[in-house]
């Protein structure tokens, strides 16, 4: 139940609240990987001018003028964003909207509703249980890089502040590179600076690995020791095999994707 | 593929329409009335993100038989770290030009020409079946799963629309529905969704009856939470799924064992009402 109800009141979607709604929602999601910033042009065209929205599927929920809390609900059944501002209470206000949307939606004939959390969101999911959602499957994801160079620079530049201290050259060559992606790339560190080209030059360390196998190392799902196990990654020298380690450590994405519905495509 | 049949290339001012009637036209499997012209609009003519050099076409004798859709957003990868990477949208072919590797073939068109390049994108990413997703961006083209911190919740509390599709099959049943096939069974079942109210699918003859109540002479119950009745709904190793549900004990069936091999031969009608 929510404390101090009178001072928050859930209404439609007006017109102008959009600067807001977007700049709550950039709030809420910015810390995850996947992320789309909202501009309030983007946010109209994705939920706003979106053919099974309409006004009164868009619940707003204000506090002393204030918007904390908005849901975006489809005809179609899917809640395509929805967000609470955790500086409130959140598992009342999520309940709220929720609880409107599920209204709303028997209003408009719908037999379902189905939304994406983050899975680290244990107060949102804790009161979709006790509003009688289930979790089902999620959507699944695939990922390809077109630019490993590119890849490699913000990565390094994300991670500064660990690789500062890291020094030599680095080779990395791939085995199946199609014509469109350079089969070699080059890293090299030196005095906290970081180099990165699409070029063959000879190093301390040749990496040599598939595209795919890289890719997955980079993102955090396979572990190079497995991936050596299995003779998708080999090291030359072999004894500069910690180093390389340390390397993939260090650089490794490991923030959690989150995508709303909205951005599913 | 035999190359010489098609010709692959970019969206032209002027493709609008041959387009959204394509990706209608291959979803009607999917979605039998929702994706039409307006939805492809919205999704793409009027995305602020739109790029028409990033859509691809497959022609053949001057008709537009596949396209598959990129575009272009910005997404944050790690800190501050935003880049600039391609969603891929839909991909529809024609039903009459599947299995030939068009779908691929548009997808490698897209990722081997420069366009991607010149745009400044990093990552390539898309959603899809997992299924589908090792079928057609598998290792050949360079995609991997990702898992993500993303879960999915759902609750039904009718099946309203599920009455309202067995009605639009019965006034206008297609050939691939199977309704001329086995037009002498005569069966019920009654699924029993934690949740959800219960749904008797009812096959007489050729036509099918679906009722928001439990019938006393069904010759089959079925007992399950969402999750599973939803992944069951999918064809995809369905056999597999549903034995591991069973053992699991996440799905219990009550019936004859005649009635079980009748409802597993009538799954092609139920997986076109529950898709």
């Amino acid at each position: 139940m929510l404390k101090n109800i009178g001072e928050y009141n859930i209404r439609k979607y007006e017109e102008g609240d959009e600067t807001a709604l977007a700049s709550l929602f950039n709030n809420v999601y910015h810390g995850y990987a996947g992320f789309v910033p909202r501009t309030p042009e983007y946010w109209r065209w994705s939920c706003l001018d979106r053919p099974d929205v309409e006004k009164e599927g868009i619940m707003v929920v204000v506090n002393r003028g204030r918007i904390v809390a908005y849901v975006v609900v489809g005809k179609s059944g899917n809640i395509w964003e929805s967000c609470v501002d955790d500086a409130h209470d959140e598992k009342a206000l999520f309940s709220l909207v929720l609880e409107r949307a599920i209204e709303y939606l028997t209003r408009v004939g719908s037999d379902l509703i189905t939304l994406n959390l983050p899975s680290d969101d244990s107060v949102a999911r804790e009161t979709c249980e006790k509003l009688g959602l289930s979790e089902l499957p999620p959507d699944v994801m695939f990922l390809s890089v077109l630019d490993f160079k590119q890849l490699l620079e913000l990565l390094c530049s994300a991670k500064k502040d660990k690789l500062n201290s890291f020094d030599g050259d680095f080779l990395v060559k791939f085995k199946d590179a199609p014509s469109w992606i350079s089969p070699f790339i080059m890293i090299k560190f030196k005095n906290g600076q970081t180099e990165i080209e699409n070029e063959n030059k000879s190093c301390e360390v040749l990496i040599e690995t598939d595209t795919a196998t890289f890719t997955s190392i980079m993102f955090g799902i396979t572990k190079p020791l497995w991936a050596l196990a299995r003779l998708k990654l080999k090291i030359h020298p072999p004894w500069k095999l910690r180093r390389v380690l340390r390397l993939f450590s260090f650089m490794c994405l490991d923030d959690p994707w989150f995508f709303p519905r909205s951005d599913l495509g | 593929m035999a190359e010489n049949e098609y010709v692959l290339r970019t969206f032209n001012k002027g493709d609008e329409e041959a387009v959204a009637a394509l990706v209608k036209r291959a979803n009607a499997d999917n979605v039998r009335s929702l994706s039409g012209g307006e939805l492809w609009e919205w999704k793409y003519l009027h995305n602020p993100n739109f790029d028409p050099s990033l859509v691809a076409v497959a022609e053949r004798k001057g008709r537009i038989v596949g396209c598959n859709h990129w575009l272009l957003r910005d997404i944050r990868l790690s800190g501050s770290s935003v880049c600039k990477a391609i969603l891929c949208g839909d991909i529809a072919v024609d039903p009459d030009h599947r299995k030939r590797g068009l779908g691929k073939s548009l997808l490698l068109f897209l990722r081997s020409s420069s366009l991607s390049n010149a745009k400044g994108s990093v990552l390539s990413y898309m959603f899809s079946t997992p299924e589908l997703g090792k079928r057609l961006y598998g290792p050949t083209i360079g995609y991997i799963q990702m898992p993500t911190a993303t879960v999915r919740y759902a609750k039904r509390w009718s099946w309203k629309n599920v009455v309202r599709k067995v009605n639009e099959i019965n006034t206008n049943p297609r050939q691939e529905d199977g309704l001329g096939k086995r037009a002498t069974d005569n069966f019920a079942v009654v699924f029993h969704v934690i949740g959800a109210p219960p749904l008797t699918i009812a096959l007489n003859g050729g036509r099918i009856r679906a009722l928001e109540e439990s019938i006393v002479d069904a010759r089959l119950k079925i007992t399950t939470d969402l999750a599973t009745f939803t992944a069951l709904s999918r064809k995809e190793k369905r056999v597999r799924r549903l034995l591991k549900a069973m053992l699991g004990r996440k799905l219990k069936v009550k019936g004859s064992l005649s009635s079980i091999i009748k409802l597993y031969q009538n799954l092609h009608r139920l997986e076109e009402i529950f898709r």
